[in-house]
């Protein structure tokens, strides 16, 4: 069954447009994975969630209880780690799960119990009575994270939550992450990365421009961009030529490792080599390949992603 | 669905208690805060009774006008000490911190009186060192010790109210560092149309009804009369009705324009 349901979701601030009657659902025990560029109206839709901002339109629903009229009940259902973590500076890493802890009215006893049991489960014991202020950002986001499960919540949501993180804190929240869901935590998860919706999440659901654009497993989006992909890297001297000379031809997209373009079979490749050579390009590397996620995404929404 | 818990009763006062709790820590965590809150009236009190002793009490002693103008230089240290208040839940906000507190099931009174009432007790402490300060120069209380008391709480109860004023402002101010420089200014006014400094009758004409409105006033005359005798029943009544009208009202801006969701 569904634990969160976004219906018709619409949300402006000003002239802009976050939201434009997004809908997605997240069943019970799985990492749904959202994912979307900059702008796409992630933040927006987690926020909506999440209780701390109101849409213009549509419902939302977490664990069958409606945000909007009763925000209270759902607040005893969720946790959130966002994008900048939502502690105390001042106070210990203790002190802030402590905090929490009591005013999720575990009482003085039950709080402090269950913040030694975060910080053992989240290997901060060494620095569990330093400053929050003083730690690292990996920590920093274990901390945060370990502060959005103290309440036990049925539906955890992940802001990017590996966004600014270096590759080795990157793995060790991903490995928290999985084990949430081995435990039957619901997540819900935004990232831009292509990496991480393919590691950790069971389904994607793509967002763009404030509304879903694509939705399925890794496996089906990868579907969507049939057959093969062609894709050239040049001296990044000659790109904006290249790119400019194969569009006359075909539909390009850029990705990180160069130019690419859809494959009709091996003649494409042909076509191409073809056409650079004629005009004396010195190609670095040029081939066929299956397509990836990465090239879903960029047939959908036209752009790259932050990977 | 098996294991959703059941929804806790948001308990303000029990909310509010435990950010409370906070507030104090923190606090204790760096006591120069507390110090430099204190430093500037005494500052004041150092500076300006020097300068002013023999302005406004002609024949009188150095001692005489402590004894005048220390419940001022309180109430100023309380007065400008609200800054710092509404400065540090404008801090909470932007660090994040709120977002966190308002994801938990709470009160969305607990956040702001937590912070307000923690900060009463570093008003108490400005008042305390003020006047610890003032009576090594000559300030004496001369009406029992129910007189101490109430010299203590008549300006704690005017930080109360006045803290929510800030607080509101601070919760609606597009800008922190305008916020603050309009807030400065309107403070330092209010200081001085009082009859703080000097005599409402050695007051200009046109500043007298102001001074005789202002809760500065009111909160100086209190004290005095607690400390040294006197009728202090209309200013301690002209204290409490603002206090509780400001309370009654920034303190409804001030948790409406927190509760609000964007």
């Amino acid at each position: 069954m569904s634990v969160v349901e976004v219906e018709g979701l619409r949300k402006s601030f000003g002239e802009v447009e976050a939201l434009r009657g997004l809908s997605l659902a997240a069943h019970e025990g799985e990492i749904l994975g959202v994912l979307g560029p900059n702008g796409a109206g992630k933040t927006t839709m987690i926020s909506i969630v999440t209780t701390l901002v109101r849409a213009d339109e549509g419902t939302v629903r977490v664990d069958g209880i409606d945000v909007r009229t009763d925000p209270a009940a759902v607040r005893t259902r969720i946790g959130l780690t966002g994008q900048f973590a939502a502690l105390d500076d001042n106070l210990t890493a203790r002190e802030n799960l402590t905090l929490f802890g009591r005013l999720l009215k575990l009482g003085r006893a039950g709080a402090r119990e269950r913040a030694a049991e975060l910080l053992a489960e989240f290997d901060l014991l060494d620095a569990a009575d330093r400053r929050a202020g003083t730690f690292s950002g990996g920590m920093r986001r274990r901390l945060d994270l370990a502060a959005s499960l103290i309440g036990r919540p049925r539906v955890l949501f992940l802001d990017e939550p590996t966004t600014g993180l270096d590759p080795r804190s990157r793995n060790s929240l991903w490995a928290i992450v999985r084990r949430l869901r081995a435990e039957g935590t619901t997540i819900v998860l935004t990232t831009q990365y292509l990496a991480e919706a393919e590691e950790l999440a069971d389904r994607i659901v793509v967002i763009d421009h404030g509304e879903v654009i694509a939705e399925g497993t890794a496996d089906d989006l990868k579907h969507r961009v049939t057959g093969a992909v062609c894709h050239v890297r040049v001296d990044e001297e000659l790109m904006p030529r290249v790119e400019e000379l194969l569009s006359s031809r075909w539909q390009v997209s850029r990705s990180a490792e160069g130019l690419v373009v859809p494959a009709d079979g091996s003649g494409t490749l042909v076509e191409v080599v073809r056409l650079l050579d004629a005009h004396d390009i010195l190609v670095e590397d040029l081939g066929l390949r299956r397509p990836t996620l990465d090239d879903a995404f960029l047939a959908l929404t036209g752009q790259a992603t932050g990977s | 669905m098996s294991t959703a818990p059941a929804t806790p009763r948001a308990s303000a006062w029990a909310d509010t208690a435990i950010l409370t709790g906070r507030g104090l820590l923190l606090m204790a965590r760096s006591p120069a805060t507390v110090t430099m809150t204190a430093a500037f009236p005494v500052i004041l009190l150092l500076l300006l009774s020097v300068s002013f002793a023999e302005i406004v009490m002609p024949g009188g002693s150095y001692a005489d006008y402590v004894n005048y103008s220390v419940p001022l230089f309180a109430a100023m240290g309380i007065t400008f000490a609200t800054l710092s208040t509404a400065n540090a839940v404008h801090a909470d906000r932007i660090a994040g911190f709120d977002d966190r507190l308002r994801t938990l099931p709470l009160s969305p009174v607990a956040p702001l009186a937590g912070r307000i009432i923690a900060d009463t007790a570093r008003n108490l402490a400005t008042v305390a060192i003020v006047t610890g300060v003032g009576m090594a120069l000559g300030f004496r209380f001369e009406n029992g010790l129910l007189g101490i008391v109430a010299y203590f709480v008549v300006p704690l109860l005017y930080g109360f109210g006045l803290a929510w004023l800030m607080v509101a402002v601070a919760l609606h101010a597009a800008s922190a560092e305008s916020a603050n420089a309009a807030l400065n200014a309107l403070l330092l006014v209010l200081s001085f149309l009082s009859t703080g400094f000097v005599r409402l009758a050695d007051l200009p004409g046109w500043a007298q009804p102001i001074a005789s409105a202002n809760p500065i006033s009111h909160v100086v005359d209190a004290m005095r009369a607690f400390a040294h005798g006197g009728s202090a029943g209309d200013h301690l009544l002209a204290v409490a009705a603002w206090a509780v009208g400001l309370t009654a009202v920034f303190g409804t801006l001030a948790v409406r324009r927190y509760a609000r969701r964007g």
